[in-house]
């Protein structure tokens, strides 16, 4: 039972206002990075911020309240993103991309960047490579379910992660590059 | 660089970040899950019942307050009428009503006794009926009203009464000071059927109540709330009447008379504060606090005589000026400590909040201010004495509608049932209190952070 948050949940459960607000309050800072992540940016992510919020009200009576809580509100956050994007573009058909290789990517480069210089980065990838990649290398599905979600082939799903883990790369590189001669500048 | 390592160099990177949307982001999410059109239905069903339940209370209220005409003669002394002094001054709705004997003397019973009667005649208007043995005249002509000539024949021996009312007088002010008039009476007629006064005021006023709030998830409710009713807010005065049966003994049967008046009683300003702090768990709250009131409620009254009302001595009837005015003025000044239990009844947006508590109230002033149209007196009423503490019981429903988690409406019926009475009675006038009142508030309520 997720103890800390009952009180909130039942509140949201009998559409109390305060406990509606409090709820988004706490949530709402950790999941609109999460939808900066899929969103290709800032208003696209708000929108499905607001829309997966809406629905997080409207589906909180039939949480069961088994697992996280927070991980709860996550999957419909996720899942409200893949709908919206899938809804405004045409995923599978945008996974066509060529390959790129980052072949000066260094293990350091991360350390060196900031977060939000790497969520821009995400957020800068095509939307099918940033979708797979979000959803394999940091929520974990499997390419199964990758699959299943974005109704595309297991093996599409991993060559799509493996193109966008190279574009990634690659554009780190570059945005460290431009870190540095952006501070040299400045 | 491993896969698996830059998976989790990402991940690192990445959660536990946050970003925090902009504020119009929630007041979009919250325009679309707040009830739609049915519950602005229901707003205004439940405004609507809670009306209708207030009116009931208050007529039944009212309705059982009409004295019964069954009261027995029991006073030995005279009556003062001027005893209505409100047990507490309302800040909404107020009905109160005095019931009075008014009695003149002891029956036959006890003939001869000796009786003892006073009355304050100068300083305080009094709206008394004072019956006075021949033997008190000489009391009488100390007075300022000279009473020179001899008793009307017509009138039982051995008593005479005398309306002692300086605004009848052409609001000519009694040069004196305040005298008593100390008054033996030697036996006394055979007493009638007993009179009634009776006094029904209703006020009614608007104001807007103001608030902060701060609450966290099990500590809520912690408010603080100010109101302030200048007289221009009044949405109306409700003018009342009194009726008074005139069947004094002494009087004959001719005189007997009924006699309307009217009156305008008018609330001049209320303030109110208060702060509270309250814990809920589930359904149930409780609070504590402490308020602070101070009110100016006052009435203009007009002249009054029975048309054939002759008074006795020089007193030139000619000169009795019926529609004299005099405005009489109570303030008071009271802390209140409120405690209360609460039990909400939720519904989307609205709650139901059923709520009843105790108060204790200290009277840190209380006055009554009579100004005449020759100019003011001030006076603390030397008939009553208000007492320092009193306390009561509440009960209400209070309605609450949400229109952003920052902003409420709210109505609230409520009563409050004094259990001590306000003031001591220290005179020998018969006055029953009222000790209900009845409120109704409503407002808007803001969370300023």
């Amino acid at each position: 039972m997720n103890r800390p948050y009952h009180a909130l949940i039942r509140g949201c459960v009998k559409q109390d206002p305060r406990a509606q607000r409090e709820l988004y309050e706490l949530f709402a800072p950790k999941m609109l990075v999460v939808c900066y992540r899929y969103a290709s940016n800032a208003a696209e992510a708000e929108d499905i911020l607001q829309e997966g919020f809406i629905k997080i009200y409207q589906s909180i009576k039939k949480y069961k309240d088994k697992g996280s809580f927070e991980g709860w509100i996550r999957r419909i956050i996720i899942n409200t993103a893949i709908d919206v994007l899938r809804k405004e573009r045409h995923v599978h058909h945008q996974l066509e991309l060529n390959e790129a290789i980052a072949e000066d990517y260094q293990e350091d480069v991360l350390d060196q960047l900031e977060a939000a210089y790497v969520l821009d980065v995400i957020q800068g990838l095509p939307d099918g490579y940033r979708m797979v990649f979000n959803l394999y290398a940091i929520e974990g599905f499997s390419h199964a379910e990758i699959g299943k979600k974005l109704k595309i082939s297991e093996s599409t799903s991993r060559s799509q992660y493996t193109r966008a883990r190279s574009m990634l790369k690659r554009k780190l590189v570059d945005s460290r590059m431009f870190q540095h001669s952006y501070r040299d500048v400045s | 660089m491993s896969a698996e390592k830059f998976e989790q160099k990402i991940r690192e990177k990445v959660e536990g970040a946050q970003m925090q949307p902009r504020p119009e982001l929630w007041a979009a999410i919250e325009g679309q899950i707040a009830p739609k059109s049915s519950g602005r239905y229901l707003f205004w069903w439940w405004t609507l019942g809670v009306f209708v339940a207030g009116l009931a209370v208050a007529g039944i209220y009212i309705y059982m307050g009409i004295p019964q005409k069954t009261e027995q003669p029991s006073l030995t002394q005279y009556q003062a009428l001027d005893q209505e002094i409100p047990s507490s001054i309302s800040d909404t709705i107020r009905s109160e009503e005095t019931r009075q004997t008014l009695g003149a003397y002891i029956p036959h019973a006890t003939p001869t006794s000796s009786h003892h009667t006073s009355q304050m005649i100068s300083g305080q208007p009094s709206q008394t009926m004072l019956p006075l043995a021949p033997s008190s005249l000489s009391s009488i002509r100390m007075a300022p009203i000279s009473l020179a000539a001899p008793l009307d024949p017509a009138l039982p021996p051995k008593l005479t009464f005398v309306h002692l009312e300086p605004m009848l007088f052409d609001g000519k002010k009694l040069p004196q000071a305040a005298t008593l008039l100390d008054h033996e009476i030697a036996s006394a007629p055979p007493v009638a059927d007993p009179t009634h006064w009776r006094h029904t005021l209703a006020t009614w006023s608007l104001y807007v109540q103001g608030g902060i709030g701060y609450g966290r998830k099990h500590f809520r409710d912690f408010t603080g709330a100010g109101a302030f009713t200048p007289s221009a807010l009044s949405l109306s005065d409700i003018a009342y009447s009194d009726t008074y049966d005139f069947n004094l003994v002494p009087i004959p049967s001719e005189n007997t008379d009924t006699i309307q008046v009217n009156r305008v009683a008018y609330p001049r300003y209320h303030q109110h504060a208060q702060i509270g702090i309250g814990r809920q768990y589930k359904r149930w709250g409780v609070r504590v606090g402490i308020g602070y009131r101070r009110s100016e409620w006052g009435r203009i009254e007009t002249g009054f005589f029975p048309s054939n009302f002759v008074p006795i001595g020089e007193v030139d009837i000619s000169e009795l000026a019926l529609n004299q005015q005099q405005t009489v003025t109570f303030r008071q000044v009271q802390l209140d400590l409120p405690v209360a239990v609460d039990y909400y009844l939720k519904r989307g947006a609205s709650s139901l909040v059923l709520t009843a508590g105790w108060a204790g109230s200290y009277n840190l002033n209380r006055t009554k201010h009579v100004t005449f149209d020759v100019g003011p007196e001030r006076t603390q009423d030397p008939l009553l004495t208000f007492n320092q503490w009193h306390s009561f019981v509440t009960g209400g429903i209070r309605y609450e509608h949400q229109l952003s988690p920052d902003l409420s409406l709210f109505l609230q019926p409520s009563f409050d049932h004094n259990l001590s009475a306000a003031y001591n009675n220290t005179s020998t006038a018969a006055t029953e209190q009222n000790r209900m009142r009845i409120n109704l508030d409503f407002g808007v309520k803001m969370r300023l952070w």
